[in-house]
């Protein structure tokens, strides 16, 4: 539980960083098309 | 009341200063007087109307003064009105600034006018929210870190007197009004000191510094404008990100950061500005931005951020210059400590504080630990966290060139690594169980926090992978 309520805290951080690497990405020219990937271990 | 009762240590210099009524001998003041803060507000750099019209430089002040106004005049900022009855007429005030060569001669007096903002009332002189988006520090690093790794033009740009180029706001429900309510809308202030029009207030045609609503009324202008030019305000991800088909504007206000694998895009974007009225000033590439210092180092693939200035004032402001260096901000867990020695030292521990915070946030996140302990008793300091603070200052002194250092590898995927731990650092001896979250563009920093989550033993990491074609 306690694991699965830091990961979810971490996400709160994470998925806007990625949003912004991505919205970045695809204006400077990077082929964002494939779905990116969670490794979660 | 004790000079050592009064929490503020400016309150307590503020008291000190009237010696009149101080008792040295009990060690309490009696009484005060209101010139105290008027003394307070005194500074030879940012003075008072009167004094410098009345002084050595008068001839020069009222030069300035009459520079703003025409320059103002000429941008149809205000239009001349009969005052009437019905009339909410906000004051003026004059913002003297003398800026001086390292010498001491003066440089430039640069008066500025401004609205009596602390008069509006909604729904009256103001009609809408009135906050500003301001960029997040993770955007600009991450635009940095990928600057780096896809080489990209960067250009610094700063908009010269933005305010003044939007146009003051109207109420919601304007164009159902009559003509003679419209007339009446708006917002009024008197007639600038030294330029004395019986019977006449000046109406805003523009926005003015000083008012509530003059920061989001520019911002709203100059996303207008870059609207115009192709941009869009990426509003999901950060407010203050633009991008265009081949250009990505950051916005502080009125500092905006421009990338773009091509600089003549970039300049295209600047002479398009230049086209629709905005006037602004080239910086060169992003070297300083928000008073952060950006060292590119291309050889060694690196963005170093340092923040020395503010480094230097935090120091100024302790006064610990004489006190030797320390190797850690801090080595000691902070506690209450009620029945501790009450503050003493003649800095305000607030402000100080602050400073502090925006050193973590920009340059220094080594500073987390040290900075959040001493923050929860920024209310009632007693010495002890007092010498908490100067640990951290001390800490500052030796490390005073150091800073953040990014260095992004070049990969064919880039990836987002982030770490959770929530009992990273366990803190025994109190009730808080602090967690840590690093986010790690590879491998250079981009974001990390502090929250209070449930301790933990395990580590959950996860890892984000998207393409990257450099």
């Amino acid at each position: 539980m306690a694991e699965c309520h830091a990961l979810s805290t971490a996400m709160r951080y994470v998925l806007p960083l990625r949003n912004l690497t991505m919205t970045v990405a695809k204006a400077v020219g990077i082929p964002n098309e494939h779905l990116s990937t969670f490794k979660v271990t | 009341m004790t000079l050592s009762q009064l929490r503020s240590s400016d309150t307590r210099a503020l008291f000190a200063r009237l010696s009149n009524f101080y008792d040295e001998d009990a060690g309490t003041q009696d009484d005060w007087s209101p010139l105290a803060f008027k003394a307070k507000c005194y500074d030879e750099d940012n003075p008072s109307f009167e004094q410098p019209m009345n002084g050595p430089n008068s001839e020069g002040n009222i030069e300035a003064c009459k520079k703003e106004c025409d320059t103002l005049e000429g941008m149809g900022v205000w239009e001349i009105v009969k005052r009437e009855p019905w009339m909410n007429v906000l004051p003026c005030i004059w913002a003297l600034k003398r800026k001086l060569y390292p010498d001491g001669t003066i440089k430039k007096l640069k008066n500025r006018l401004c609205a009596g903002g602390h008069c509006q009332t909604r729904n009256c002189n103001y009609h809408q929210r009135v906050f500003l988006p301001v960029i997040s520090w993770s955007t600009v690093r991450l635009l940095l870190i990928l600057s780096i790794i896809l080489n990209l033009s960067t250009r610094q740009i700063n908009f010269t007197s933005a305010f003044v180029y939007a146009d003051i706001d109207k109420p919601p429900n304007f164009d159902q009004m009559t003509p003679q309510e419209q007339q009446c809308q708006g917002v009024f202030i008197e007639m600038p000191r030294g330029f004395p029009n019986p019977g006449k207030v000046l109406k805003l045609k523009k926005s003015l510094h000083g008012l509530k609503q003059a920061p989001k009324i520019w911002f709203n202008h100059l996303n207008d404008k870059l609207k115009l030019l192709g941009f869009v305000q990426c509003v999901d991800v950060d407010q203050c990100l633009f991008v265009s088909e081949k250009v990505i504007l950051l916005c502080y206000v009125d500092d905006c950061l421009l990338y773009a694998k091509d600089p003549e895009d970039i300049q295209e974007v600047i002479r398009q500005l230049h086209a629709q009225n905005m006037q602004l000033k080239e910086e060169g590439s992003a070297e300083d931005f928000l008073a952060v210092d950006i060292k590119h180092d291309k050889e060694a693939g690196t963005i170093t951020l340092t923040q020395t200035g503010l480094t230097d004032r935090i120091i100024k402001a302790l006064g610990c210059d004489h006190l030797p260096l320390v190797t850690t901000p801090a080595d000691t867990i902070l506690h209450e400590d009620k029945d501790g020695e009450q503050a003493t030292g003649d800095f305000n521990h607030a402000s100080v504080i602050v400073m502090i915070w925006y050193l973590y946030g920009h340059s220094g996140s080594e500073l987390g630990f040290a900075l959040s302990h001493v923050s929860l008793f920024t209310h009632s300091p007693c010495h002890s966290h007092e010498l908490a603070l100067i640990q951290i200052c001390l800490y500052l002194k030796g490390t005073r060139k150091e800073g953040m250092i990014l260095k992004p590898a070049k990969f064919d995927t880039l990836f987002m690594d982030c770490h959770v731990d929530a009992d990273f650092i366990s803190v025994h001896g109190t009730e808080r169980n602090l967690g840590m979250i690093l986010c790690l563009p590879s491998p250079g920093p981009a974001s990390s926090s502090a929250s209070t989550i449930a301790p933990l033993s395990g580590l959950p990491s996860c890892r984000i992978q998207s393409p990257l074609a450099c």
